[in-house]
């Protein structure tokens, strides 16, 4: 594929990477062109959204930085922190061991959030990158991986 | 498997040749390119090569940013004029709730040529845009 880059409309011999140049891209496939985009170059590539979870309540026990957190089946495990995004209430995916996911709501409100959590059964989860950003482009969020072990409760 | 592609594309079958679309320069294993939206309206134009069609597949803005959609062009025949919100603003399942969005990447803009009219609320805007190849 040949690509022509285009200033105000004269020819440019490289991709122009001056922030805030707008410009007209061409691909070319065997003297076909075959896409034109008008795009410009960005000020800074677009950082993922950061999800910090600050505080948990509810756990048997959990790392200082809140990595590992223990807890029992059917217990209510309310994790906080904060999100920069506009007041929201959102599905936050979470995977079992077995690879299911488990959704629970979370509401995000003045740049904090609170999603109270209740595993039904022992087991497994984690809440990486790639949950925090399922149905969604790519690195949309990122947050310090969270593994929860879930005890069965014995009564 | 049964081959779904049949079902694709306004109802009509069609045989999908190439999923990254020729022309694309696809973000490492997806089959969209992220695009940089300035604020003064910008054209995209996707040509098929010869003896195909394109369909575009994917166009969505990244997650908050507000990005419109001025004017859509198939094969000559405008199918939209006027600034129409195209944004995502919703997340997890809900992040398809923008219908205008939705329709857009449902499989019936295909033709020879596909012309995308946009512009965004500033210069720091960007979308995702995918299309395949088809017969």
């Amino acid at each position: 594929m040949i690509f022509k880059y285009f200033v105000a409309g004269i020819e440019a011999s490289l991709k122009p990477i001056e922030v805030g140049t707008s410009y007209r891209e061409e691909r070319w496939i065997n003297d076909e062109l075959v896409s034109t985009l008008e795009t410009i170059v960005p000020a800074l590539a677009i950082e993922p959204i950061n999800i910090v979870v600050s505080g948990v309540s509810g756990s048997l026990m959990h790392a200082s930085n809140f990595s590992k957190i223990t807890c029992l089946e059917m217990d209510n495990l309310l994790v906080s922190g904060t999100l920069n995004i506009p007041d929201r209430t959102f599905a936050m995916p979470l995977r079992r061991d077995d690879g299911r996911l488990i959704l629970f709501p979370v509401n995000v409100f003045n740049g904090a959030f609170e999603a109270v959590l209740n595993f039904p059964t022992s087991g497994q989860y984690r809440y990486t990158d790639e949950e925090a950003n399922i149905d969604l482009p790519e690195g949309t969020f990122t947050i310090a991986p969270i593994k929860i072990d879930v005890l069965r409760k014995v009564l | 498997m049964e081959d779904l592609s049949q079902y694709m594309g306004s109802g009509s079958g069609v045989e999908i040749v190439n999923l990254i679309g020729v022309g694309m320069v696809p973000n490492p294993g997806k089959a969209y390119e992220r695009i940089s939206i300035s604020a003064a309206e910008s054209t995209h134009t996707i040509t098929a090569v010869s003896g195909l069609r394109v369909m575009v597949t994917f166009l969505q803005t990244y997650l908050y940013d507000r990005v419109y959609l001025t004017k859509l062009t198939v094969d000559g025949q405008v199918w939209h004029s006027g600034k129409a919100d195209i944004s995502s603003t919703a997340n997890s399942g809900e992040h398809y709730q923008n219908k205008f969005a939705t329709l857009l990447q449902s499989g019936i803009l295909v033709g020879k040529v596909i012309e995308i009219k946009l512009t965004a609320k500033d210069d720091s805007q960007s979308i995702y845009l995918g299309w395949s190849d088809i017969k």
